[in-house]
């Protein structure tokens, strides 16, 4: 069910105020839905320096900002989870990084069938009123690893809480023992709890906070051609 | 032919490789590994990165666990590095002929990065 609350509209036939997309974003409470975006890579990045300093990575489109995320085969496995068809649990992007990007933006070139390979996303202020304390103390206490980089799942600095949870590549990369499965199956039951899905439709940008949201997609037809632009980017 | 390439769990931590993509103007400071290969420019892609995955006893799949613990596979992809302007591009199709691709590695030769752990997920 879409959490209205959580989300805020723009058109960007309209005159776009960068600056109020900038502060709903800096606050990290609702995920900014702009309809009627241009699929040109170079407006699109253009558009998104106007908000912050976005990552380049090799494998996006030229080594630049934009990745196009469809699904992408090779000696016929997938090459991410990313880029297969698979639902995609609650997660955060680049969470072995070491300063993740704060920010994700998803435009939307072509949805999948109707009501498949849809978004999801998990607010951390409903995920931080369903923890108990203790959960919260332990969760800000215990460090996982992340590939190379070990965090805590919860993070509290300047008064705000933040986010960081992949469990894919928590359990992928590092060992993992039951006791730690119980409690990462415990927090994704929570997780769900607080799932909410935003249908895209072809030309809607959704932007949203990487530590504020967790996010994901649920599974779509192989054969589908449902495209997303991705780029993240650190809020400036 | 001489090849260079690079596997990208080889490579630095995530956030440092980041911050050197953020900020072009400094060294390349990836573990390149250089190799003579006796295949025809002729042969697909496809030939070479086999014979670089099974000269360096890399796995051509990386396997991840879903919640609830079923493993898939997911398979290694590549892309092409410019080391003259540090940009890449993928592979698209591996069936190309060796001699399609650009020769933009240190000393002008080809230069792969082999994504054999990263991008696994996303």
């Amino acid at each position: 069910m879409i959490n209205e609350m959580l989300l805020t509209k723009y058109d960007f036939s309209n005159q776009l105020d960068i600056s109020s997309i900038k502060k709903t974003l800096t606050e990290g409470k609702q995920i900014v839905l702009i309809e009627n975006f241009p699929e040109d890579d170079q407006a699109y990045e253009s558009f998104i320096v106007q908000l912050g300093k976005p990552v380049l990575e090799p494998r996006n489109n030229q080594g630049k900002s934009v990745c196009d995320v469809k699904v992408h085969q090779q000696n016929n496995l997938f090459t991410s989870v990313a880029r297969s068809n698979l639902h995609f649990p609650l997660h955060s992007d680049c969470a072995d990084y070491k300063d993740i990007p704060n920010v994700v933006a998803l435009l939307c070139v072509q949805p999948a069938p109707e009501r498949q390979g849809i978004n999801t996303f998990a607010a951390l202020q409903t995920i931080l009123n369903k923890l108990t304390h203790t959960q919260k103390k332990q969760l800000l206490q215990k460090k996982w690893t992340f590939i190379r980089q070990k965090h805590s799942i919860l993070n509290y600095n300047q008064e705000e809480y933040s986010i960081c949870y992949d469990r894919i590549t928590m359990e992928s990369f590092a060992n993992v023992n039951d006791e730690e499965r119980d409690l990462l199956d415990s927090l994704d039951a929570i997780f769900n709890q607080c799932l909410f899905e935003v249908s895209l439709k072809k030309g809607t940008l959704a932007l949203f906070r990487n530590d504020k949201f967790l996010h994901g997609r649920t599974s779509f037809p192989l054969d589908s051609d449902r495209v997303l632009k991705r780029i993240r980017f650190y809020l400036t | 032919m001489k090849v260079c390439c690079y596997f990208n769990s080889d490579m630095m931590t995530f956030g440092e490789e980041m911050e050197y993509f953020m900020e072009h103007d400094k060294a390349p400071p990836f573990p390149y590994l250089f190799l003579d290969v006796n295949i025809s420019e002729d042969a697909p892609i496809q030939e070479l990165i086999s014979y670089i995955h099974e000269h360096f006893q890399k796995p051509t799949f990386v396997e991840i666990v879903y919640h609830g613990g079923e493993v898939k596979k997911m398979a290694c992809s590549y892309l092409i590095h410019s080391c003259k302007d540090q940009t890449s591009e993928e592979i698209e199709d591996t069936s190309i002929a060796i001699k399609e691709f650009p020769k933009l590695g240190p000393n002008d030769e080809l230069c792969i990065q082999m994504n054999d752990q990263r991008n696994a997920v996303n």
